[in-house]
């Protein structure tokens, strides 16, 4: 079934700030979240006053009642956040493409701003507070590398992804990051061996496989495909955007019907070829979500880019980096590399693939998918094209 | 029974796991399952989602069970209670496969210790390292 969102909207902007080591920006977030904001107005040719939506996901704070006043907005229409954490990243890009598809906005902005500086917001500060009870703290679990540590033992050792494959994803993060003036491991690219010899806060994951939060700020910009047509940029077209999560396991059990572990992604990523008309061979550079390096793996997999059988083998940086990788991934630097701020640049450096400027491009890009937050509780993921994949 | 733990509840306590904590004062481990379909609901929640009841009763389980995941904490990584590094965090399946996982900080050696692994139980009276809390601890057999 092509759903009727498939097309109905592109993204024509964007508006990022330069990474920040956390707590060093000059700016606070919300101030941050407005230069980025006029930034994608102007990349697209619209004027910033006609934004009138604003959505984002998670713990995000910096919407429309912050920000609509010193921007000049006209009128906000639409205002909407995506549940829970990092998974709602890719679908507050089908938020904003469902509200301009149903007449409800014109031009709506994905918002993602953070700066430690004056500021509660760190995630993981907040995924604790979410769903870290007393069952776990008393027992001295505090931090989300722990938690992905505890599932990062189970995916290697009884599901059996190899060390080899997780460094793969690492190295490729920081391959593609070394090679992007803009990321915050700029000229750093990371070896085997410093990542094997690294200190690691929580085993048996490594000091590199975990993201580190930045301060930055990107947004997005989404319009109708007609108005897309007129503006300034090659528009990113919205093929597919779904989120959800499969129901029926308890609360903590992320597990497939073969028992192995899933990061949710199975039927969100089903009913992402169902809808787009594409399948995962087709897919020709895709930015995956890496709060923890073996949490993406299952995103790969969980997407159908491999399988469980064929995983270790599919999984090498020559596989995963552009430009003529299998599939290149986080062709930014991703959320290893680039800089964290909770899957925002892998949505922009999804849109740069489709433009054809992207600091690791993928020659003639045309689908070119971003995902959400793989282990959160809600996870999405969106499927991008060029005007000749509708 | 004055329990310690009610007297040290904070922010992070589970509304529905006070039995857990009693049971662990009492030096029995219980967990939560339906009252009326008999399923098992850990952790606790509202309301049964297979036969919609909304009534949970507490039930012994063995104190033995399957390393399901570890993680070795090799620094203060902000967890509240106070657990010198490295320390390791078990979650273990009890009751055998799809059984409740249980939380809890491994004692004695960590030769052994993988995914699979066999456990026993034990539990450390509250103390002001764990909150004012009591603790379930594992050890590898």
């Amino acid at each position: 079934m092509v759903s009727s969102l498939r097309g109905a909207a592109a993204v024509v902007g964007i508006g990022q700030l330069p990474w920040y080591k956390r707590g060093t920006s000059p700016d606070d977030e919300t101030k941050m979240a407005m230069k980025a904001t006029i930034l994608a107005a102007e990349d697209a040719g619209v004027d910033v006053r006609d934004i009138d939506g604003f959505v984002s996901w998670g713990s995000e704070k910096n919407g429309a009642h912050n920000m609509m006043r010193g921007l000049g907005t006209r009128e906000v229409r639409y205002a909407a956040l995506v549940w829970t954490h990092g998974g709602g990243s890719a679908g507050a890009i089908g938020l904003a493409a469902t509200a301009i598809a149903t007449g409800q906005a014109n031009y709506v902005a994905v918002v993602r701003a953070m700066a430690e500086k004056g500021a509660d917001t760190r995630l993981r500060v907040v995924v604790a507070q979410g769903f870290g009870t007393a069952f776990g703290s008393v027992h001295g679990m505090g931090s989300p590398a722990q938690g992905f540590s505890m599932r990062a033992s189970r995916i290697m050792e009884h599901d059996g992804l190899s060390p080899d494959a997780v460094w793969a994803l690492v190295g490729a993060s920081y391959l593609h990051g070394s090679r992007n003036p803009d990321a915050y491991a700029y000229k750093n690219d990371l070896d085997r061996g410093a990542y094997d010899k690294s200190r690691s806060p929580a085993e048996p994951l490594h000091l590199f496989d975990n993201s580190r939060e930045n301060d930055g700020a990107v947004v997005l910009l989404l319009t109708s495909a007609e108005r897309a047509k007129d503006l300034r940029q090659k528009p990113a077209y919205v093929l597919s955007s779904p989120m959800g999560r499969l129901g029926g396991a308890e609360f903590h059990d992320r597990v497939d019907p073969e028992g192995r572990t899933t990061s949710g992604f199975r039927p969100v990523a089903e009913r992402c070829w169902r809808e787009s008309g594409y399948t995962p061979g087709d897919v020709d550079v895709a930015q995956i979500y890496t709060n923890a390096s073996t949490s993406a793996a299952l995103a790969l997999i969980d997407h159908g880019f491999c399988t469980w059988a064929d995983v270790n083998e599919f999984m090498t940086i020559e596989n995963l980096t552009a430009p003529g990788g299998r599939l290149p991934i986080n062709t930014a630097g991703g959320d290893l590399a680039e800089g964290f701020l909770h899957g925002a640049g892998n949505n922009a450096e999804a849109v740069r693939q489709i433009r054809g400027t992207s600091p690791n491009q993928v020659p003639d890009a045309r689908l070119s998918l971003t995902c959400g937050g793989p282990s959160d509780m809600i996870v999405s993921t969106t499927l991008l094209g060029s005007e000749e994949t509708l | 029974m004055d329990y310690s733990f009610r007297r040290h509840r904070g922010a992070d306590a589970h509304v529905l796991g006070d039995e857990f904590w009693e049971g662990l004062e009492d030096g029995v481990l219980r967990v939560s399952r339906c009252a009326s379909c008999k399923r098992s609901i850990w952790e606790p929640d509202y309301r049964c989602g297979e036969c919609g009841g909304w009534d949970l009763e507490w039930v012994e389980v063995p104190s033995q069970g399957t390393v399901y995941a570890w993680s070795r904490a090799t620094q203060d990584l902000g967890a509240a209670a106070r657990w010198k590094p490295p320390y390791v965090t078990v979650q273990v399946e009890v009751g055998g496969p799809g059984g409740p996982k249980l939380t809890g900080v491994l004692r004695g050696p960590e030769a052994g210790l993988r995914v699979g692994a066999e456990v026993s139980g034990s539990i450390d009276p509250p103390s002001e390292a764990t909150l004012g809390y009591p603790a379930l601890r594992w050890a590898l057999v």
